[in-house]
């Protein structure tokens, strides 16, 4: 599984390069992410804009890498296409993940 | 009624089979009123309820199967996703506490919310757990 980072200020934003987040990446995305935390990056902003499906191993895999990310950390949303922000809004995830339209309202969220 | 049949090692990486054999029956179904959010729900479920077999439905048995059917009538699909394990009672499955943000616990939640009706029924040749969706279910929201 493939994904992009690049920096905006303090945050982090990263891109996963996939249409699926399921069972069958969901161990991977944790890992990369949790590789970041591991870096010292604590402000993530995730575009996914990419991102068709996600399924709740996808949504584990999130919450466990919120779960690690410490006190002072943050991981915001941007560009979720409908179908996957329902999934969040079914699970009340949306209420832990900030979900923005844009990077830019991410990124300034941020501060 | 026309039936799909797939079988397959129960194994994550052939996870996609099920759900894209899936989302390409449900695309062919010829329903003026099936909207985009049936094949969405559809796709989730089949994902959830192949992964949870996968995961907990074929114990240690490292040739373990999942067997998913496909059920296509005229007003209303009916998925069973076959497992090989000791089995589990529906309502002995806890309800996620959303509250608590858990890492885990949402999929059958996730199927039981995107379904008409969800059962898992125990039988001599095999458990399966059955999943019925309406085409015109007040469960689509969003139009196509």
């Amino acid at each position: 599984m493939e994904i992009t980072r690049k920096r905006a200020g303090r945050a982090c934003v990263v891109t996963p390069q996939v249409k699926k987040i399921d069972a069958n990446v969901a161990v991977e995305f944790r890992k990369q992410l949790m590789e970041l935390i591991a870096d010292g990056e604590n402000r993530l902003v995730l575009n996914l804009g990419e991102v068709d499906f996600i399924d709740s191993s996808g949504l584990g895999a999130l919450v466990a890498v919120l779960k690690n990310i410490g006190p002072e950390g943050r991981i915001k949303l941007f560009a979720v296409k409908d179908g996957v922000r329902s999934i969040f809004e079914l699970t009340r995830l949306d209420r832990v993940f900030d979900i923005h339209i844009s990077e830019k309202g991410a990124v300034e969220s941020m501060k | 009624m026309e039936e799909f049949y797939l079988y397959f090692p129960a194994k994550i990486r052939y996870l996609h089979l099920a759900t894209s054999l899936c989302r390409e029956l449900c695309a062919k179904v010829p329903r003026k009123r099936k909207v985009k959010d049936f094949v969405e729900d559809i796709e989730l479920c089949i994902s959830e309820a192949c992964t949870n077999a996968i995961k907990y439905g074929s114990g240690r048995d490292s040739g373990a199967a999942i067997s998913v059917r496909f059920h296509l009538y005229p007003d209303h699909v009916i998925i069973r996703v076959g497992d090989q394990g000791e089995g589990f009672d529906l309502n002995n499955i806890p309800v996620p506490d959303l509250e608590k943000h858990t890492e885990r616990g949402y999929g059958l939640y996730i199927i039981r919310a995107k379904m008409d009706a969800v059962r898992y029924v125990r039988a001599r040749d095999g458990n399966y757990l059955e999943m019925t969706r309406y085409f015109d279910s007040p469960l689509n929201k969003r139009s196509s």
